[in-house]
């Protein structure tokens, strides 16, 4: 059994699950990571509870004069947000053997995509934008309350892997690793987060 | 200790005994909630959903994850009570969970039940 205890000097894939292994308990930022996404799912859930709200108030849905959301490529799109999880629960499971490379590779590969999918989706929202304003209508008002919130989690999702991405210059350590698995469980939270927000964005075109 | 205690996923018998009746509760409500919401509004002028329907599902499916939560926790407190000191890691802390598990089940049952019924038997979109 490796002699180091401390999270921040366990380096190598043995020393770092000789650490985990003693552990009594979760670390801190698991349980950080927890809180800040039951806080993140209450208020995206709130705003997803006020739009069936607002919804089921109004006999005409999206209001005259508003398109119904065509539903091809957000749908594909959300598809290609739920395919990074996989990259990043990959990265997650190689920090447990010590793997920094794959581990970087692996968050890099996710990162593009999420980046990609940001970027898709702002130009979406603008197109939205030109269309129907989010003050004129409580339907405008709660459709791009809801779809920022959603894209906000996604640019903070960006800045976390390129946080980590920095630490990870300097090699992995087991303190680091429990960075890229809270990380991993962020992105897992987001992502089930996008098929809410955007089956509710769809909902009337299904 | 005895292979079948070995084989007991002792943790997820804890909180599945803990959590499972409360958040079947609270599932069968957000879903009678909704309904409610949805036939009761200006929007539901129009339709006619199966709010009768929905509500007897939802009692059926959440009194079964209630009466198995109920069940994870009595097999839980049973185990921890039938075994020698020292043989199950944490035993003190699963016993209080078990004890917990039971008590909030019990509690949530009978939620579930009297929810379930009162939207079962009561007519739609009519205040009492």
């Amino acid at each position: 059994m490796s002699a180091v205890t401390r999270s921040t000097e366990a380096s190598g894939g043995a020393e770092i699950r000789g650490v985990e292994r003693n552990r009594l308990s979760q670390p801190n930022g698991w349980w950080g990571i927890v809180l800040l996404i039951a806080t993140e799912a209450t208020l995206l859930l709130a705003i997803v509870g006020t739009y069936y709200y607002l919804r089921f108030q109004a006999t005409q849905w999206p209001p005259r004069g508003i398109a119904a959301p065509s539903v091809a490529l957000p749908l594909v799109m959300m598809g290609v947000l739920l395919l990074t999880s996989v990259p990043m629960q990959l990265a997650a499971v190689a920090t447990r053997a010590g793997r920094v490379g794959p581990t970087r590779a692996l968050i890099v590969l996710a990162m593009l995509v999420q980046a990609g999918y940001l970027a898709v989706q702002i130009i979406l929202l603008r197109n939205d934008l030109l269309d129907f304003s989010p003050a004129a209508t409580a339907y405008g008002s709660i459709y791009f309350t809801m779809i920022v919130a959603h894209h906000a989690h996604v640019a903070i999702g960006l800045l976390l892997d390129v946080g980590i991405l920095i630490r990870l210059i300097g090699g992995l350590t087991d303190y680091r690793a429990v960075g890229v698995r809270a990380i991993a469980l962020y992105w897992h939270f987001v992502n089930l987060m996008a098929i809410i927000v955007v089956l509710t964005q769809l909902s009337p075109s299904l | 200790m005895s292979a079948t205690r070995r084989k007991l996923p002792l943790d997820a018998l804890q909180w599945f005994g803990l959590l499972g009746a409360p958040l079947a509760w609270m599932t069968q409500f957000l879903i009678g909630l909704s309904f409610q919401f949805a036939q009761c509004n200006a929007a539901g002028t129009t339709w006619s959903l199966p709010v009768h329907g929905w509500a007897i599902a939802a009692l059926a499916a959440a009194a079964v994850i209630g009466v198995l939560g109920l069940g994870a926790a009595a097999v839980l407190y049973r185990t921890i009570s039938s075994a020698d000191e020292g043989e199950i890691p944490h035993a003190a802390r699963l016993r209080f969970m078990s004890i917990l598990g039971l008590t909030i089940s019990s509690l949530f049952i009978w939620l579930i039940l009297m929810a379930g019924l009162g939207a079962t038997f009561t007519d739609r979109c009519v205040q009492s």
